[in-house]
């Protein structure tokens, strides 16, 4: 039988809006004293874009998807795995709106690449998206 | 999050608190378009506004549109150095006008000036 850690958090939640500053706050609370302010925050978009992209686009906002969360905090890392079984992502190389062009949509992977260290999707055969980031530690 | 707005003249001041997300956003953009449509410059106050995501910016973005639709101007004030990062990489600090409080903001805008000397 495996055992958590105490640096290790398990969320399993509906996809909805309302969730996603729910499980920020929850990632928020356990790496908070090991991260300083900036680092932090860029953790926290990068998981507030994959989330919203997932109850957006993969479960289209549909209210009875879930999303399984995973995140672990070594000492020198935190990881954040989000699990669900909505439609598939089309993968695409993110890129940055031109500003001037005041595009309103397109900035969300963007920013969450430009966020972490790295970010990355995959999907299995029996149709569950996986999403990864990982962010390296940097002290408060 | 916490909206609220008030009018100086011919300036609709617009205090945000909490975290513009894809769940917030809607109401900010609502409130947004209430005044943009109305002839009015904002100046929107971000002193306690701790998160923006993409969807808080887009918000933004469809505000600014508005207000320069109308001739008008659509700034930012008191931007938080972490919510910051977010303008800078997306290269939005370009694209606004945002000044470091709320005071500055309004003494900038057209027809403003005289009347805060005044």
């Amino acid at each position: 039988m495996s055992t958590m850690s105490a640096h290790e958090l398990f969320l399993y939640c509906p996809a909805t809006l309302p969730f996603v500053p729910v499980v920020r706050g929850a990632v928020h609370a356990l790496i908070a004293e090991e991260c300083d302010t900036a680092a932090l925050y860029q953790l926290e978009l990068a998981v507030s874009e994959v989330l919203t992209n997932v109850i957006k686009h993969a479960y289209k906002e549909r209210n009875d998807g879930m999303m399984e969360i995973r995140v672990v905090r070594d000492a020198t890392q935190v990881t954040f795995e989000s699990r669900d079984t909505g439609g598939a992502f089309e993968e695409r190389a993110p890129s940055l709106p031109a500003s001037d062009a005041l595009q309103e949509g397109g900035y969300g992977l963007f920013l969450a690449t430009q966020a972490v260290d790295t970010l990355s999707y995959r999907r299995d055969l029996s149709g569950r998206n996986y999403w990864t980031i990982t962010k390296r530690l940097t002290a408060s | 999050m916490e909206v609220a707005a008030r009018l100086e003249g011919n300036i609709a001041i617009v205090t945000l608190a909490g975290q513009l997300d894809a769940l917030t956003a809607p109401e900010a953009r609502q409130v947004f378009h209430e005044y943009g449509t109305g002839g009015y410059h904002a100046v929107i106050d971000l002193e306690n506004v701790t998160f923006i995501d993409s969807s808080g910016l887009a918000s933004l973005i469809s505000g600014l549109k508005t207000y320069r639709a109308h001739g008008c101007e659509f700034m930012l004030a008191s931007i938080q150095p972490n919510v910051m990062q977010v303008f800078a990489l997306t290269m939005l600090d370009r694209a606004f006008h945002i000044a470091p409080d709320v005071s500055s903001a309004i003494a900038s805008l057209p027809g403003a000036v005289e009347e805060q000397k005044a």
